[in-house]
C-alpha cells in the first residue's frame, strides 16, 4: 500500500462495527442497542478517517497536493467568482508583463554588437560656428551651436589620428531606389563602418576598408529584413550585380545579421553603400558640401582609455581639422562629447518615452487596484466561510493548516491568472512593439526580441507580488475564527472583527474609487483631446477617397491629369475630384517646398519687418524661419474634395493652367498675415527673388493641415502643371460611404493601367486619423482603464453594503418596527457610503491635480485642469455610485420588519 | 485515542500482539482490549490511524481475507522491521517505566 486507500480503510471499519455488533448480540444487546454500543466503542469515525488520511499526507507536498485538490474543488463550486478574479488576474498580469518587457526591449538592451559599451557617438560644440555649405545654413537657421554632422575630412583627422580610439566610424542616411524597390532606406558608410560597430554578417562579406576606395568596384551590403522582403531570402544574390537608382551596378557581397540595426534599433536599412560611391549616386559631392558627409561619426573606444582622455585628444583633432578653412568657430572653445551606445541611440525612445511611461504607469495601477479588489472580495467572501473554518477548527485541524489551506486557494487564482497572464504576454509580443511603434509615430519600429526567460521571471516576480497583495492578508485575516462567535452563526454588528471588515472595505473603497476618478478625468482629457485634434485639421475627412499615381500609363496624354479628372467625375456617386502633388499637406513636413515671396507691404508689414523694400512697395518674405510659406500645386476641384471651404475668390480652371496664367489661391493664415484683413483677391505678389514673378492672387480658402497640433503656416496654391508633376495625387469626394465608390475607382484605375502607391487606394478617414494615432490610442486606453475601475468600483461598493446589510438586518428590522419610513433606511445605508466614496473622490481629484502636469503637452485644445472633464468624472463616478449604493439600499428598504427581528 | 498513552504505546502493543500471531483489525482491538483488562480507555477506531501509520513505516503487511463471518478484513502481519522496531520500543520502555516507577516510588529501593 504506497498510498491512503479510503476505500480500503471504509471497508475494514464497517467490517470492524458489524462484528462488534455481532458479539454484543450475541452477548444479548437488542439490535438497536448493540449497534449504539458498538459506534459508542468505536469512537469518532470522521477524526480516526482524518488522523489516518494525515499519516499518509503528512509530507508537505502531499498536504500541497492535497490542498490544491481541495483547492480546485473549492473553486469549481464558486465558478463564477473564480473565473472573474482569475481572468482579473491574467489580464493584468499579462498587460504588465507585455508593457514591461516592451520597455526592457526598448530601453535596456544592449545593441546586438561586440562590446556595445565600448562604442561612443561623437557630437560637438562650438560658441560662432560657422559651417560653409547647406548643413552651415541649416545649423545657422536653426541657431544650433552643436552637432554631430562633421565632415569627410574630419572623419580621416579622426581616424587616422585620433589614438584613444581602436576605431572610427562614419554613416550618412539616404534613400535609394534597388532594382524596382524605390525609395529605400539606406546609408553610406565608411570602409571602417561594420569593423568599428563589431557586426557579423548572415551571409557573404560586410564592408572593409579596400571596398571604400574610389577605384574598387562598386559593391553593397544588403539589410536581413529586405533582403527577405525584397529578394525572397535568395541566397544566390550574394555575387550578383543589382541596380541602384536605375543607373550604377553594384555587387551585393553580404547581407548583415538579422539582429543587427546599427546602432539604432528602430531603425532598419535596407542597404549599405561605401562612401566611395557617394559622388556617383547623386548625392552631393564631398568636396563642395563637406560638413554634409558624416551625419555620424561612431567611435570604439581604445581598451583602457577613459572618455575623458579620448575627449581632450578628440578636441585637438577636431581643433586641427577647422584649419581646413570651410568652417569657422571658436577654436579654444570647441567641445566634444560623447554619447555612450551600450544601448544604441533611438529617436524611438524619447518619442515613446512619455507614452509608455503612461502605459506602463496604468498597467501597474490596475494591476494594484486589481490585486485590492480581488483581496477585498477574498476577505469579504471569507467572512461568510467563518462557520465552515470554525468546524474545521472544532474538528481539530490546525490554524497553520487552515491557513496553509486559505493560501493555496489564494495561490491557485494568482498561479492560474499568473500562467494565462504569462501565455498571454507571449501572444501579445509581436502586437506590442508596432503598437509602441504607432505611439511614438515610427511604423516601422524594430525591437530587439525579448528574451523568453526575462518574460517568464516578470511573469513570476508579479504573479507573487500580486499573490502576496491579495492573498496573505486575506487568508492571516480569516483563519482567525472565533469559534465560540462564529459557531454562533450570526455575528452581531458591534463585533470587532465585523468593524474590521467594513473599515477595510470602506479603505478599499475609497482607493477604487480614487483611481476610477483619476481615469475618468484622463479619459475626458484624451477625448476631448481627440476631437479637438479632429476637429483641426480643416478639411473634410469622411466621404473622401485619395490615391498617388506612381506611373502613368503608357503613351499618357499631356493632359492625363484633367482626362482622369473628367472621367473620376463621371463615377456615380462621385461629388467632387481633384489633384494635386501630394495628399493634403500644410508648409511644415516638406521645408524644401519653402518659397520666396515678395508681398506688397501694407503699412503694418513694413514698419513691422523694417526691411527696406527691395521693389517699390515689396516685402521680401524669409524663405524659412516663423513666417514660412509653403506651396503646393493643385487642380481645379482641389478644395472642393477635400472639403476645404473656398472662403472669397474663385477655384482655379483648367483655362488658367493651360494658358500657364499668373494666378495663386493663398489660405487664411497667408492672408492675415501680409494683408490683415483685407481681402487680398485681386491683390498681386512676387515669387522667387523680389519683386519676382507678379502672380495675382484669385482666391482665399480657409487653413488646413495634414499634421495634427501644426500652428497654420501661410500656404500659397498654384495651378498644377502636369509636365512637372509625373506622381499626381487624386482626391475623391463621394456622396455616400466611400465603399460603395471604391469598386468602380480600382476598375477605373485597372482599366486605364494606372499604378498607385500602396496596395489600394486610401480612405481620408485613415489619412485623418493616421496623424492622431498616438492620441486616439491614450483615449481608447483611458476609457479602457475609466470603465474598467468603475466597475470594480462599483463591484465593490454593490458587494460591502450587500454585506452590511446583511449583518444589520436586525438593527434594520428594529428600526422599522419602532416606525422608521423606507426613505429613512435608504438613507441609513446610503449614509455608509459617502465617507470612502468623498473620501475617494478627493484623493482622485487631488492626484489628477498632481499628475496630469505630466501629460500636459500630449494635451491639445483642453487645459490639463479642464473643468468640464473633471466635472464630468466627478458627476459620472457619482451617479454610478449611488445606482451601485441603491440596490441594496432598497432591499434593505423592503425588508419585513418582523422577519428581520427574528434574523439574530 | 492515543491521547491517554504516551506515544508510541499503542504501536507498541498492536506490535507485541502481531508477533503472536497475524490478526485483523477487530480481532487486535479486542485482543488488546481483553489482556488489559479494559483497564486502557482506549477508543477501537484509534487503532485504524496507528495500523496506517505502521503500514506506511512497513512494519507491518496487510492482506485481504474473509472472515468466518463473510466479511472482508485486513489480516496485518508484522515484518522483519517491525520485530526490530518491537525490540527497541520495548527496551525504551522498560528503561522508561523503571524511571517512572523510581520517581513514583522513591522509598522502594
Amino acid at each position: 500500500m504506497k498510498r491512503y486507500d479510503e476505500e480500503a480503510l471504509d471497508a475494514e471499519i464497517r467490517a470492524h462495527i458489524a462484528e462488534r455488533i455481532d458479539d454484543l448480540r450475541a452477548g444479548g444487546l437488542t439490535d438497536e442497542e448493540a449497534r449504539r454500543q458498538a459506534l459508542m466503542e468505536f469512537g469518532n469515525i470522521a477524526r480516526l478517517k482524518e488522523d489516518a488520511r494525515s499519516v499518509w499526507i503528512s509530507l508537505w507536498w502531499d498536504q500541497l497536493c492535497e490542498d490544491v485538490r481541495h483547492g480546485f474543488r473549492f473553486l469549481g463550486a464558486k465558478r463564477m467568482f473564480c473565473v472573474v478574479a482569475i481572468a482579473t488576474v491574467a489580464l493584468s498580469i499579462g498587460s504588465s508583463i507585455a508593457v514591461f518587457t516592451t520597455v526592457d526591449a526598448l530601453f535596456f538592451q544592449p545593441l546586438a554588437l561586440e562590446n556595445p559599451g565600448q562604442l561612443r557617438l561623437l557630437r560637438w560644440s562650438a560658441p560662432h560656428l560657422r559651417i560653409a555649405g547647406g548643413v552651415g545654413a541649416l545649423l545657422e537657421a536653426q541657431g544650433a551651436t552643436e552637432t554631430g554632422q562633421f565632415s569627410y575630412a574630419a572623419y580621416n583627422q579622426l581616424r587616422q589620428h585620433a589614438r584613444a580610439f581602436a576605431n572610427v566610424a562614419c554613416d550618412r542616411f539616404w534613400s535609394f531606389d534597388v532594382e524596382d524597390a524605390r525609395n529605400v532606406n539606406g546609408q553610406f558608410v565608411s570602409g571602417t563602418y561594420f569593423t568599428t560597430l563589431g557586426a557579423r554578417s548572415f551571409a557573404g562579406r560586410l564592408l572593409n576598408q579596400d571596398d571604400d576606395r574610389p577605384e574598387a568596384t562598386p559593391v553593397a551590403v544588403l539589410g536581413y529584413d529586405f533582403w527577405k522582403s525584397e529578394f525572397h531570402g535568395d541566397f544566390g544574390i550574394v555575387g550578383r550585380a543589382i541596380k541602384i537608382n536605375n543607373q550604377q551596378t553594384v555587387t551585393v557581397v553580404g547581407i548583415t545579421a538579422p539582429e543587427f540595426h546599427g546602432i539604432n534599433p528602430s531603425w532598419d536599412a535596407g542597404i549599405r553603400l561605401p562612401f566611395a560611391l557617394h559622388g556617383s549616386l547623386g548625392a552631393s559631392r564631398l568636396d563642395t558640401d563637406p560638413w554634409s558627409a558624416c551625419q555620424r561619426v561612431i567611435a570604439r573606444l581604445e581598451a583602457g582609455v577613459s572618455d575623458e582622455q579620448a575627449r581632450q585628444a578628440t578636441e585637438g583633432q577636431i581643433r586641427a581639422v577647422f584649419q581646413d578653412g570651410n568652417a569657422t568657430a571658436d577654436l579654444a572653445a570647441v567641445r566634444i562629447e560623447f554619447i555612450d551606445l551600450q544601448y544604441g541611440t533611438s529617436e524611438v525612445r524619447d518619442s515613446a518615452l512619455r507614452p509608455v511611461t503612461i502605459l506602463a504607469s496604468a498597467t501597474l495601477m490596475i494591476l494594484l487596484v486589481a490585486c485590492v479588489a480581488i483581496g477585498s472580495l477574498l476577505l469579504a467572501r471569507g467572512a461568510g466561510r467563518q462557520q465552515e473554518i470554525a468546524t474545521r477548527l472544532a474538528l481539530g485541524a490546525s490554524r497553520s493548516r487552515i491557513l496553509r489551506q486559505l493560501l493555496t486557494e489564494n495561490g491557485l487564482i494568482a498561479t492560474v491568472g499568473g500562467a494565462v497572464g504569462i501565455a498571454l504576454a507571449f501572444a501579445a509580443r509581436r502586437l506590442l512593439p508596432s503598437l509602441i511603434g504607432q505611439l511614438s509615430g515610427f511604423q516601422n519600429l524594430k525591437l530587439p526580441d525579448y528574451a523568453d526567460s526575462r518574460v517568464l521571471m516578470a511573469g513570476l516576480v508579479l504573479t507573487f507580488t500580486s499573490a502576496a497583495i491579495f492573498g496573505l492578508l486575506p487568508a492571516f485575516f480569516n483563519c482567525q475564527v472565533d469559534l465560540m462567535t462564529a459557531m454562533r452563526r450570526k455575528t452581531r454588528a458591534r463585533d470587532s472583527r465585523w468593524r474590521f471588515i467594513v473599515t477595510s472595505g470602506k479603505a478599499t473603497i475609497a482607493l477604487q474609487v480614487g483611481f476610477s476618478v483619476l481615469f475618468l478625468v484622463g479619459m475626458g482629457l484624451f477625448v476631448r483631446t481627440v476631437a479637438q485634434l479632429r476637429a483641426g485639421f480643416g478639411y473634410n475627412p469622411a466621404n473622401l477617397i485619395y490615391f498617388r499615381v506612381t506611373s502613368l500609363p503608357l503613351n499618357a496624354p499631356g493632359d492625363f491629369v484633367e482626362r482622369t479628372y473628367e472621367e473620376l467625375r463621371r463615377i456615380a456617386g462621385v461629388n467632387a475630384v481633384g489633384a494635386s502633388v501630394w495628399p493634403l499637406f500644410a508648409a511644415d513636413e516638406h521645408r524644401e517646398q519653402a518659397l520666396r515671396v515678395c508681398v506688397p507691404g501694407t503699412a503694418k508689414d513694413a514698419t513691422a519687418s523694417g526691411a527696406a523694400a527691395p521693389g517699390a512697395g515689396y516685402v521680401q518674405v524669409p524663405p524659412r524661419g516663423p513666417d514660412l510659406v509653403g506651396q503646393e500645386m493643385v487642380s481645379r476641384g482641389y478644395f472642393e474634395a477635400w472639403g476645404v471651404p473656398l472662403i472669397s475668390g474663385t477655384d482655379f480652371d483648367w483655362q488658367q493652367r493651360r494658358d500657364n496664367e499668373r494666378v495663386t489661391i493663398v489660405n487664411t493664415t497667408f492672408s492675415r498675415q501680409f494683408f490683415g484683413e483685407e481681402n487680398p483677391v485681386g491683390r498681386t505678389i512676387g515669387f522667387g527673388a523680389c519683386p519676382g514673378l507678379a502672380v495675382t492672387i484669385v482666391g482665399v480658402v480657409a487653413d488646413s493641415t495634414n499634421t495634427a497640433r501644426l500652428k497654420p503656416a501661410p500656404m500659397l496654391y498654384r495651378p498644377m502643371n502636369v509636365l512637372q508633376v509625373r506622381t499626381p495625387t487624386f482626391a475623391v469626394r463621394t456622396a455616400y460611404e466611400p465603399d460603395s465608390v471604391i469598386p468602380q475607382i480600382r476598375r477605373f484605375l485597372e482599366a486605364q493601367g494606372i499604378r498607385i502607391d500602396g496596395r489600394d487606394v486610401s480612405l481620408g478617414i485613415d489619412y485623418r486619423d493616421r496623424m492622431i494615432v498616438r492620441e486616439a490610442f491614450i483615449a481608447r486606453l483611458m476609457i479602457g482603464l475609466a470603465l474598467a475601475t468603475l466597475f470594480i468600483a462599483c463591484v465593490g461598493l454593490y458587494g460591502l453594503l450587500t454585506y452590511v446589510v446583511e449583518r444589520q438586518t436586525p438593527e434594520i428590522g428594529l428600526r422599522m418596527a419602532v416606525g422608521a419610513q423606507a426613505n429613512d433606511v435608504v438613507c441609513m445605508v446610503l449614509g455608509q457610503t459617502i465617507t470612502p466614496v468623498v473620501t475617494g473622490l478627493a484623493g482622485g481629484l487631488a492626484a489628477a491635480y498632481w499628475l496630469t502636469r505630466f501629460i500636459e503637452t500630449l494635451l491639445f485644445g483642453v487645459r490639463r485642469l479642464d473643468f468640464v472633464s473633471f466635472a464630468m468624472a466627478c458627476g459620472l463616478l457619482v451617479i454610478c455610485a449611488v445606482i451601485a449604493a441603491f440596490i441594496p439600499a432598497a432591499r434593505a428598504a423592503r425588508l419585513d420588519p418582523m422577519r428581520a427581528l427574528r434574523c439574530d | 485515542m492515543d491521547r491517554d498513552l504516551f506515544p508510541g504505546a499503542l504501536e507498541m502493543m498492536v506490535l507485541q500482539t502481531l508477533q503472536r500471531s497475524p490478526m485483523h483489525g477487530y480481532a487486535l482491538a479486542q485482543h488488546i482490549k481483553a489482556q488489559s483488562d479494559d483497564l486502557l480507555q482506549i477508543e477501537e477506531g484509534s487503532l485504524y490511524p496507528a495500523l496506517q501509520r505502521m503500514l506506511k513505516a512497513k512494519w507491518v503487511r496487510a492482506e485481504w481475507a474473509v472472515s468466518s463471518t463473510n466479511r472482508r478484513i485486513r489480516i496485518y502481519k508484522i515484518t522483519a522491521a517491525g520485530r526490530k522496531q518491537l525490540a527497541a520500543k520495548v527496551s525504551s520502555f522498560d528503561r522508561m517505566l523503571e524511571g517512572i516507577l523510581k520517581v513514583m516510588k522513591p522509598e522502594i529501593p
